[in-house]
């Protein structure tokens, strides 16, 4: 199978772009892109930097809106929609230079993430009040599985390294998604720290989610996408299998450079 | 007969911190999602002239016409509030300022509200009234502050980007948190009304706004206690301070100076005042129940 052979609607797109672009002034960061992420799968985004990943997914989350183009989430346009309503619909992302609450704590930024459909009265009644409880103790089961339970009430800003790394995609999770933006997660992380990412990929992708994601380590690109995309001067350039991606010689010249990577 | 425990200038003092206390929280309430506003002037004088109107002209009860003054205050403040939004940082303190000298520009041109002149005859006014009111708004603003939407607050304030993106209607968030602080300037207006019977457009001056301002830096803007001691400390200070004549002004300057080095997030910052009364090192909100 090759290029986006098989992977229609009827057989479970839930992320589809077709033709987007996106032009700043005079220039093009995205040109013509067009591809599908099919549910329950992860599916990588890769290219040297500059490429237009970042953009892209600023795109589908309405951080900035597409000059061409339509994005389809579950049949229903983004384009012109807000970061906010996107969220709603079940995106969710995190982002590459990592982007925490500084003064809030650990718990309070995962509480305040949490897809809550409540009333307006339940927006507004103090924290002790039952339903409150409820979300603050699915906020600490959330944290225990990302190792920062017992972190759960220090500012945000205090943390180190990977613990941001993994507060921000368990605030990401808080939403609920039913498809995850993941911008460059492993960025800086340590051997140990790659292992549990892969891991964490594996067991979320077990759970049904959709898993978008921008990778720069060609390790964790191969080992956990289902499916890869890549992207060079905001162009596709290729897609296909990790397998078929390895070996797709336009690939290697135009984003690897030389074999030994 | 004794002697009074509070003479007529000690009540003036007190009412007029209560209403200081009350402009604070105004100001705190916007600020508390990044938009420094100000207008709460022009805010406050909505609340002073409408609220007058309506008890000396119309013979409305006092409770009434202080609220119906803060919802006029409050309408004001999503016709200023909606289109701050497209603007940022320094464009929404030009914007909030231009349309507090907007307000205090037409209740000087239009005369059925006395214009120039000013307009007189609301009494009724009470220190209690006032401090019922700043109970009232205390604790709205703390339990908020504790609440779901407070927590949305804290977020937007922190990267509004962000909480777009986990879901937040910042938007609504940012109008709302114009709506509560014009409301509370609103009232504040309408109770410095009616304590001083006598209001003039130049009560309502651009200078006004940012003294307001200065109570929140000056006490801390991270919480609302900061806004509250801020009010306190620049409403005593003018009168502990009366001996120096106009040397008071330099020892503001050098005060303020002082804080914005050693605490430029003001006298108050979020989690002092646990810290401080020594519970047991505790977040600093969701401490509620023991895990």
């Amino acid at each position: 199978m090759s290029g986006a052979a098989g992977w229609g609607k009827e057989n479970g797109a839930l992320l589809s772009l077709a033709g987007v672009g996106k032009r700043f002034g005079g220039l093009e960061a995205v040109k013509d892109v067009s591809l599908e992420v099919a549910a329950g799968r992860v599916h990588g985004l890769i290219g040297p930097n500059g490429a237009g990943k970042t953009t892209v997914f600023n795109l589908i989350s309405g951080v900035l809106p597409a000059t061409e183009g339509s994005m389809k989430f579950a049949g229903q346009e983004l384009n012109g929609l807000t970061p906010d309503r996107i969220n709603t619909l079940g995106i969710a992302r995190t982002f590459q230079n990592i982007r925490l609450f500084p003064t809030m704590t650990v718990l309070e930024s995962v509480i305040v993430a949490q897809n809550v459909r409540t009333s307006g009265w339940d927006m507004i009644v103090p924290f002790h009040a039952r339903k409150q409880r409820e979300m603050r103790g699915k906020a600490e089961e959330l944290l225990k599985v990302f190792h920062l339970g017992d972190k759960r009430h220090e500012r945000c800003s205090a943390l180190p390294y990977a613990d941001q790394r993994r507060l921000e995609i368990a605030r990401a999770l808080a939403t609920e998604p039913r498809l995850l933006l993941l911008d460059e997660p492993t960025a800086g992380m340590t051997a140990h720290e790659l292992e549990e990412f892969e891991e964490r990929v594996f067991l979320l992708g077990k759970q049904g989610l959709t898993i978008l994601l921008i990778e720069h380590n060609m390790n964790i690109a191969m080992s956990c996408c289902h499916r890869l995309t890549v992207l060079n001067y905001g162009q596709k350039i290729a897609e296909g299998t990790p397998e078929e991606i390895q070996a797709d010689p336009v690939v290697i010249e135009a984003y690897l450079g030389s074999p030994e990577e | 007969m004794g002697r009074k425990l509070l003479g007529y200038y000690e009540l003036t003092i007190l009412a007029f911190m209560g209403i200081n206390i009350l402009l604070g929280l105004s100001v705190y309430a916007i600020l508390a999602t990044n938009q420094l506003s100000v207008g709460n002037a022009g805010f406050m004088a909505i609340g002073a002239y409408i609220s007058s109107f309506l008890t000396v002209q119309l013979n409305w009860p006092l409770e009434g016409a202080l609220i119906v003054g803060a919802l006029a205050a409050v309408l004001a403040g999503v016709v200023i509030g909606i289109p701050s939004l497209r603007l940022s940082g320094i464009y929404v303190v030009l914007a909030t300022l231009g349309f507090g000298e907007m307000i205090r520009n037409f209740f000087n041109v239009y005369e059925p509200l006395g214009g120039p002149q000013g307009f007189r005859g609301a009494i009724g006014g009470t220190v209690g009234l006032i401090y019922f009111w700043v109970a009232i708004c205390v604790l709205f603003l703390w339990l908020l502050g504790r609440s779901r939407l407070g927590l949305s607050f804290d977020a937007v304030k922190d990267d509004e980007l962000v909480a777009r993106t986990i879901g937040l209607p910042v938007t609504k968030i940012k109008v709302g948190a114009f709506m509560i602080g014009s409301f509370i300037a609103g009232i504040a207006g309408g109770l410095y009304a009616h304590y001083v019977s006598y209001i003039e457009p130049p009560n309502f001056d651009f200078v006004h706004s940012t003294i307001i301002i200065l109570f929140v830096l000056l006490g801390g803007m991270e919480t609302l206690w900061g806004a509250i001691l801020g009010a306190a400390i620049f409403t005593i200070l003018p009168e502990v301070t009366r001996f120096m004549k106009e040397w008071r002004l330099a020892l503001y300057g050098a005060i303020l100076v002082a804080i914005m080095i050693l605490r430029p997030a003001g006298i108050i910052r979020k989690g002092d005042l646990k810290k401080w009364f020594r519970r047991k090192e505790t977040p600093v909100r969701l401490q509620g129940e023991k895990t």
